[in-house]
């Protein structure tokens, strides 16, 4: 299937790998358009997934394929451009410009790349995650829980076909963590895009969501 | 925003400024010294050196020593024939001239003014061939039944006069140019009769201590004012080797006792040591060039370092690498700028400075920055840039 990920064996280097049922050293598809919910205790690689996802992290034996393209020994300049058509991520640091405003921070690709931000409805998404009287505030004026739904926006504001977030919800009240939630879902399904979700909150194990034990 | 701003507000935090200004000083010292070695041995070059056709070429004058034999004699050793043969046939020798002197005696009188005794003084003439004179002037030469006669003094005559002979006196100091206006009058006597010229400096030879005056003048006034039956004596010769071959002919004149004009080597010793330190100011400018451009490397890759989470978060991001390796690359290049600007500016105001001075014991110097001043400047740091370049363009 198109733009899906299949995972041949992966086995990160540092993890010893306790759990039977986990997805490592497995033969495991992740196909657009579905949604994936990463469940395990913490520590035991739910980042590591994102990074080898993403490309940036190389430390683990077996072959990842994108597309029918093996990519594990692909080179950087290629790890790139699939990132940056295919894949928009949240990451659990989040990775916001401390010293940019949130508006800043949510147009950084306008600065860069042909990216045009007012083709995004980006004024509904922050008053749906109720930060719209931010978008003039310097990043590191905000808190942590602020920065969480800037970061989902920015993740938002860009053509994808994966949307991938690590613990985006952590410092999220339970209203909020529910408003991002449908807004990220709904995001996607319009999109027919594929969603991988780590740490979420047990109570909001959704239904439709497929399971990745680790 | 533009990217560059952007980039300016995320990369611009992790500079230092001390250090910056530090790597800045360093290049700018190691520009400084690079284009004023450069720039000095050009003008060195212009004022103390032959022209360029006489590349690789030297004239070395030849006499034979005067002894009290010669004293008591009253004639000079003159070479024989054979002498010269003998100098010919070295493969490093390309011509040999001959000096020709006046047999008449020179009264030359410079009028200053109705009120003012005036300069009178008596003179010597030489001639020698043309070929060996070194920048020969335009109205050099003379024709028969011409009144007026073009002279070339030697330029240590210049110096002489100003340094020595003007201060004691409280005479004015004189210019080359100045001298050029003036005009003598030549009275020449001999054994039948007088004739009367003017003459008037039309150069300065580097090369020959003589007063000059052109050959084919001398032969005819020689032989109108003291005919002679005997054959020309060949008193002093001038000498065209080929410098790197010269050792032979020192030889030749080590063996025979001759002399020659060890002052003009002492001078081409002297330019030979000026060129030397040039050559190691150059070499030093070249060095802490070096020097600078590798603490400037360490600082943009610390720099780098210090900005990782910045450019990592952006590649991340999808940014492309090349708005941050241009980031880097731009702001080197007009730092770059801004130094051979400034730094050839210093150059040029520096040289007006010294042109104004030396000016006033007549060496002229054109004012102005040569080009292959700034060329060399811009070369070794286009070089300098081009390799940050490609390490900073491996790097992120």
């Amino acid at each position: 299937m198109e733009d899906s990920f299949f995972l041949d064996s992966i086995k990160p280097k540092p993890i010893r790998i306790v759990n039977p049922e986990s997805i490592w050293n497995q033969q495991i598809t992740l196909e657009c358009g579905k949604f994936y919910q990463v469940i395990s205790p913490s520590g035991s690689g739910k980042s590591t997934l994102i990074g080898i996802l993403n490309g940036y992290r190389k430390d683990f034996e077996g072959e990842i394929t994108f597309n029918g393209k093996p990519l594990h020994h692909a080179g950087v300049d290629e790890w790139i451009s699939v990132r940056n058509q295919k894949i928009s991520t949240v990451y659990q640091d989040l990775k916001l410009f401390d010293e940019l405003t949130m508006k800043e921070n949510i147009g950084i690709l306008d600065s860069f790349t042909p990216h045009k931000t007012e083709e995004f409805p980006i004024g509904e998404w922050c008053s749906k995650l109720k930060i719209e009287e931010k978008m003039d505030t310097k990043a590191r004026f905000l808190s942590y829980g602020q920065k969480q739904r800037v970061a989902i926006i920015r993740a938002l504001n860009r053509n994808f076909r994966w949307l991938m977030l690590d613990e985006p919800f952590s410092h999220l009240d339970s209203e909020n963590m529910e408003a991002a939630r449908l807004l990220i879902t709904e995001e996607c399904r319009r999109r027919n895009a594929g969603l991988i979700i780590t740490g979420l909150d047990k109570r909001f194990v959704q239904n439709d969501f497929i399971s990745l034990i680790i | 925003m533009s990217s560059k701003r952007i980039l300016h507000k995320l990369l611009s935090k992790t500079q230092n400024p001390k250090q910056l200004i530090g790597v800045i000083a360093g290049t700018f010292i190691g520009v400084l010294l690079l284009s004023l070695a450069v720039q000095i041995y050009f003008e060195y070059k212009s004022l103390f050196q032959e022209p360029k056709n006489d590349f690789g070429k030297q004239y070395i004058i030849i006499n034979k020593k005067i002894s009290a034999l010669n004293t008591l004699s009253g004639g000079i050793s003159a070479f024989s024939a054979d002498d010269i043969k003998e100098i010919k046939k070295l493969p490093s020798v390309q011509n040999v001239g001959s000096f020709t002197a006046n047999r008449f005696n020179v009264l030359a009188e410079l009028s200053m003014g109705n009120y003012s005794p005036g300069i009178r003084t008596e003179l010597f003439f030489e001639a020698v061939d043309d070929r060996f004179i070194d920048n020969l002037p335009e109205d050099w030469g003379w024709k028969e039944g011409q009144e007026s006669i073009p002279l070339i003094l030697p330029a240590d005559f210049i110096n002489l006069y100003n340094f020595t002979f003007a201060p004691a006196r409280g005479l004015p100091l004189i210019s080359p140019n100045t001298i050029k206006m003036a005009r003598f009058k030549l009275r020449l006597t001999g054994g039948t009769g007088l004739k009367e010229y003017s003459g008037r400096v039309v150069g300065y030879s580097q090369r020959l201590n003589s007063v000059l005056v052109p050959k084919n003048f001398m032969d005819i006034t020689n032989n109108a004012l003291s005919p002679t039956t005997e054959k020309e004596k060949k008193g002093r010769l001038i000498v065209e080797i080929d410098q790197s071959k010269s050792g032979e002919l020192y030889k030749l004149i080590k063996e025979k006792y001759w002399e020659t004009n060890e002052s003009r080597l002492m001078t081409s010793k002297f330019a030979f040591l000026l060129e030397m330190i040039l050559v190691a100011v150059g070499i030093l400018g070249i060095v802490i060039l070096f020097l600078a451009f590798f603490s400037t490397i360490l600082y943009v890759l610390l720099s780098i370092n210090k900005a990782k989470y910045e450019i990592d978060t952006l590649l991340l991001l999808g940014v492309p690498r090349k708005h941050i390796i241009n980031w880097y690359s731009v702001n080197i290049g007009i730092i770059y700028t801004v130094i051979i600007v400034t730094s050839s500016a210093l150059v040029w105001f520096i040289k007006s400075m010294v042109a104004d001075y030396l000016g006033k014991f007549g060496f002229n110097i054109t004012a102005g920055i040569n080009p292959l001043t700034i060329i060399s400047a811009v070369a070794a740091l286009s070089v300098v840039w081009l390799i940050q370049y490609l390490s900073i363009r491996k790097l992120s």
